[in-house]
């Protein structure tokens, strides 16, 4: 059985990403005549996955509690020896990015990493693009001459879904028997407040805080107005926040609706993790800071000072309402 | 506890230049070890016990010096795999050499309770060689580890997810993926520096791995790239405000525009 230019989605746990990524994927085999895939790892509606662009939809079962990437692998790569799509697109999430791998290595083909857009030639052969060197570069890359052409996509940065309301399709449940390696023993749901990568809002601090103390008033102010709190590498290393709330290179990447960088330089290693942002706010003292050209709106003067007289301001406005 | 550490040599500054075909020029630029590597090392050195602590690096052949630094923190065994053959790999054909250079070092790989890694190379930012590598030498894998504990002969970590921490437990041998500064690489000391000195570092070519031409490098990588384009580096139009109390007022409207 010769390859085809289908496209096959691997949904990760996070429907909102997934659907997006059907759309896309939709969109994309129009181009190169394709059917798509939606094949998905967890329990869910599969009249979703049809109406954002699914031709047919796996329900794989009985992998809810497996943790074992490795035994994933080994189950999607055995059905996609079987099917032989041409795409095959996977959540840049850590599990996305940990199974996608392994399949690939079973399958000996080529994977694209964290891939910020996709583009489907007429042939078939996908162009992926993806940043590089620290955002610095955006490198499009191919697998021309192996299938399937797969590739991990960096969540949230695909359009929003959209849904045909009288699409439909194929939808069949496959049982997947597993035996696991890895076994899980145990999780702590990260608390919400730590959940970065999904805030609206995020205010992060850099070394111009000073200290940890300053970092309990930037989660204060958080906390007031329904976001999160970030950190700079440099505040991280000199221990006024924990890792967790690292941004950038070497932390996480953060998309929110309005950022607020307080007291942050601007470092190239930074503002890859944050200049996805709708809105950026820059507070610093230094008008000559290179954040500032990397913000919507800046304002410029000691943080303390802005933020205090504004967290006065801001609470008297509540007590209006 | 035998435990092999995969290092990645990466450039410290972040204006590279490439060649035509995209391979990037690493010769001017200095090295650093990768930071998650530092972590994956610090954990071996912790847990080898009356083991063994073997590093491996694929990469250019002036990687001598770094290396030397690890032997002196109490690695027993440092090898460099380097052959111009091996440049422009991908994650898939660096994951290759590196699972040809695991077997050649031990007769079998039951030689080895563990090789760790980092979770990221700070350069590529894939994070696809330990899967892919764990792959090739069929063994069980997690990435994404904070920490790595030993219970009745199993492996205990905990893995950082989105959602949360993961516990999870497996056996040996297996691949472990470890994040940048769960375990801050000790210092050198001047005993270990004296007698890293005096060790060999063990070197291996292409032809010592028995590895064909297409195998490797770019030759034997599926993915190609294609172009390269600078990116925007988003500098946008910034509106500074005129007084602190102009920002103040911005601010709020700003806060109260971002729906719930
Ligand atoms: C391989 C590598 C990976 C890295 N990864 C990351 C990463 O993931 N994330 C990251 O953030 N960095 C990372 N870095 C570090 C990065 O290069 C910068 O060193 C770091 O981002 C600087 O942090 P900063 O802006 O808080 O500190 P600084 O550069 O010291 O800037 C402090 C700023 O605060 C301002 N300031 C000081 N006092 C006040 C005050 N009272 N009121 C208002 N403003 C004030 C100053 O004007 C200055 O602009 C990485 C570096 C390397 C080499
Ligand atoms: N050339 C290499 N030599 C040795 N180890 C490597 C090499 N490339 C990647 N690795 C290992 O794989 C990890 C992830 O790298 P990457 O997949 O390139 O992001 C690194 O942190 C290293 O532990």
């Amino acid at each position: 059985m010769i390859t085809s230019n289908d496209i096959w989605v691997i949904g990760d746990k996070q429907i909102k990403y997934d659907l997006a990524l059907l759309s896309k994927a939709h969109s994309m085999a129009e181009v190169c005549a394709g059917k798509v895939f939606a094949v998905m790892l967890y329990e869910t509606d599969p009249d979703y996955c049809i109406r954002a662009g699914a031709d047919e939809v796996y329900l794989l079962q009985g992998l809810e509690k497996i943790a074992d990437d490795a035994a994933i692998a080994h189950a999607l790569a055995s059905l996609l020896r079987e099917n032989r799509p041409g795409t095959v697109l996977f959540q840049a999430t850590v599990r996305g990015r940990a199974i996608a791998p392994a399949v690939a290595a079973l399958l000996s083909t080529g994977l694209t990493a964290d891939c910020i857009d996709l583009k489907m030639e007429e042939s078939g052969l996908l162009l992926q693009k993806r940043p590089a060197l620290g955002d610095s570069i955006i490198a499009e890359i191919v697998c021309d001459k192996l299938r399937p052409q797969m590739a991990t996509v960096r969540p949230g940065v695909l359009e929003d879904p959209t849904f045909q309301e009288k699409r439909t399709g194929k939808v069949s449940i496959i049982p997947i028997e597993i035996n696991a390696l890895v076994t899980k023993t145990g999780f702590m749901p990260a608390q919400s407040s730590e959940l970065l990568s999904e805030a609206k809002i995020i205010i992060a601090g850099g070394v111009g805080i000073g200290s940890r103390e300053g970092f309990e008033y930037l989660r204060e102010i958080a906390l007031q107005i329904g976001g999160c709190v970030g950190a700079s590498r440099a505040a991280v290393d000199a221990g006024y926040a924990p890792y967790t709330w690292q941004i950038g290179q070497t932390g996480i990447a953060v998309k929110p609706n309005l950022y607020i960088a307080v007291g942050i330089s601007g470092a190239v290693h930074h503002l890859v993790g944050m200049n996805a942002s709708d809105y950026i706010v820059a507070i610093n003292r230094d008008a000559k800071a290179p954040i500032l050209q990397y913000a919507d709106y800046a304002i410029v003067g000691e943080w303390r000072h802005i933020l205090e007289q504004w967290f006065l301001s801001y609470q008297e406005r509540k007590v209006c309402i | 506890m035998n435990i092999i550490v995969c290092i990645k040599l990466v450039p410290s500054v972040m204006n590279l230049t490439m060649d035509q075909e995209y391979v990037m020029q690493r010769d001017r630029v200095v090295q650093v070890i990768n930071p998650a590597d530092e972590a994956a090392l610090e954990a071996a050195l912790r847990l080898k016990g009356n083991g063994s602590v073997t590093v491996i690096t694929m990469g250019k052949p002036s990687g001598d010096d770094e290396l030397r630094s690890l032997l002196a923190r109490g690695v027993d065994r440092a090898v460099l795999i380097t052959d111009k053959a091996f440049a422009g790999a991908d994650t898939y054909a660096t994951a290759r050499t590196l699972s040809v250079a695991v077997n050649s070092l031990g007769n079998n790989l039951e030689d080895f309770d563990l090789i760790l890694c980092g979770r990221r190379a700070i350069d590529g930012e894939t994070g696809q060689v330990p899967p892919e590598l764990a792959i090739l030498l069929k063994l069980p894998f997690v990435t994404n580890i904070t920490k790595i504990n030993f219970n009745q002969g199993k492996i205990v970590c905990s893995r950082r997810l989105e959602e949360g921490i993961e516990e999870l437990e497996l056996g040996t041998p297996a691949i472990l993926s470890l994040c940048e500064y769960s375990y801050p690489l000790r210092l050198a000391t001047i005993l270990g520096l004296q007698k890293a000195r005096r060790m060999q570092i063990i070197t291996l070519s292409r032809e010592m791995l028995g590895l064909k031409k297409e195998e490797c490098g770019l030759k034997g990588s599926p993915t190609r790239v294609r172009r390269i384009t600078g990116q925007p580096q988003g500098i946008r139009n910034v509106t500074i405000a005129k007084n602190i109390d102009e920002g103040i007022a911005r601010l709020s409207e700003l806060i109260a525009e971002v729906p719930l």
